[in-house]
């Protein structure tokens, strides 16, 4: 398949930007994990995991993007020409956010 | 069967709540639940699990050394696996893979448990949403269900509402790929 993951990724980001901008309180905690200690990610956690690049930010992108393409080849827009999945999966991808 | 869980932080407030729907679910087949304030302490598990052989349902936190109690202290499986000797176990817990490996593999135990972290949703709706994902593995295994069945259900759940909220606006896609890990992590032994 024809993507460019760091195409999507700066989407990704650009997205999160714009939901971070518009949060009431971006540093309220959203998601924990079940670890010993606590810890917590707010709407800001999560787009400098994303920026850092952590793992935690790469994962986080990586099963983003394939969850966003596996949506898109599920759905009937998709043409078959194969010169232009490329760029019918970015502006699916675009239209799913 | 034996039901434990805490609460004492936001998270294990959360889990909390889905342990008591479970334990709603299927109380007719509970000998025990130990939850807060008397019962979840590590002393209280230990002499359960001693003395009851019962399936074990675990909802907290977890580290590698051992499950959590409700009084801080380490359930340390790897140093007594024979707590859950033959023993069906079902953990919802980061690095419960690591805690009952040993227990698993030298002394019979089966079940579910999750590889590394395990992600949890803090606030509605979310946090209602994602007690069907949590729930997916332990009610399987209490209909009677193999610990395969209910690792691929409990997987199955979190694939599905990952995929519907990557359908969403922005605030569900961003909880989509959280659900997603989580389904990577799910292990059976």
């Amino acid at each position: 398949m024809l993507i460019n993951e760091e195409d999507l990724r700066t989407d990704i980001v650009g997205k999160l930007r714009e939901w971070v901008s518009v949060m009431p309180d971006p540093n309220k905690p959203l998601i924990g994990t079940l670890g010993g200690s606590s810890e917590t990610l707010s709407a800001n956690n999560i787009l400098e995991q994303v920026e850092q690049r952590t793992p935690v930010g790469d994962e986080f992108v990586q099963n983003w993007i394939r969850l966003a393409v596996d949506h898109i080849m599920r759905s009937t827009l998709l043409r078959h020409d194969k010169d232009d999945q490329e760029i019918n999966i970015r502006n699916g991808f675009a239209s799913s956010r | 069967m034996i039901i434990m869980y805490t609460e004492y932080d936001q998270e294990t407030t959360v889990l909390a709540g889905y342990a008591r729907q479970f334990n709603s679910e299927v109380a007719s087949k509970v000998s025990n639940i130990l939850g807060p304030p008397d019962t979840a302490d590590a002393r209280h598990a230990e002499a359960t699990l001693t003395t009851n052989p019962a399936p074990f349902f675990f909802f907290g936190h977890g580290i590698k050394s051992g499950l959590i109690a409700q009084d801080h202290a380490t359930i340390d499986f790897n140093k007594d696996p024979h707590l859950l000797s033959g023993r069906l176990v079902c953990a919802t817990c980061c690095e419960s893979e690591t805690v009952l490996e040993g227990a698993a593999r030298n002394h019979g135990a089966t079940g579910i448990g999750y590889s590394g972290k395990v992600w949890l949703f803090l606030s509605p709706p979310y946090s209602e949403l994602m007690e069907k994902c949590l729930l997916a593995g332990p009610r399987a295994l209490a209909e009677g269900e193999s610990a395969r069945e209910a690792g691929r259900r409990a997987g199955s759940e979190c694939e599905r509402l990952a995929q519907e909220l990557i359908k969403g606006p922005i605030e569900d896609q961003v909880y989509a790929p959280f659900l997603q890990m989580n389904a990577n992590r799910i292990r059976v032994f």
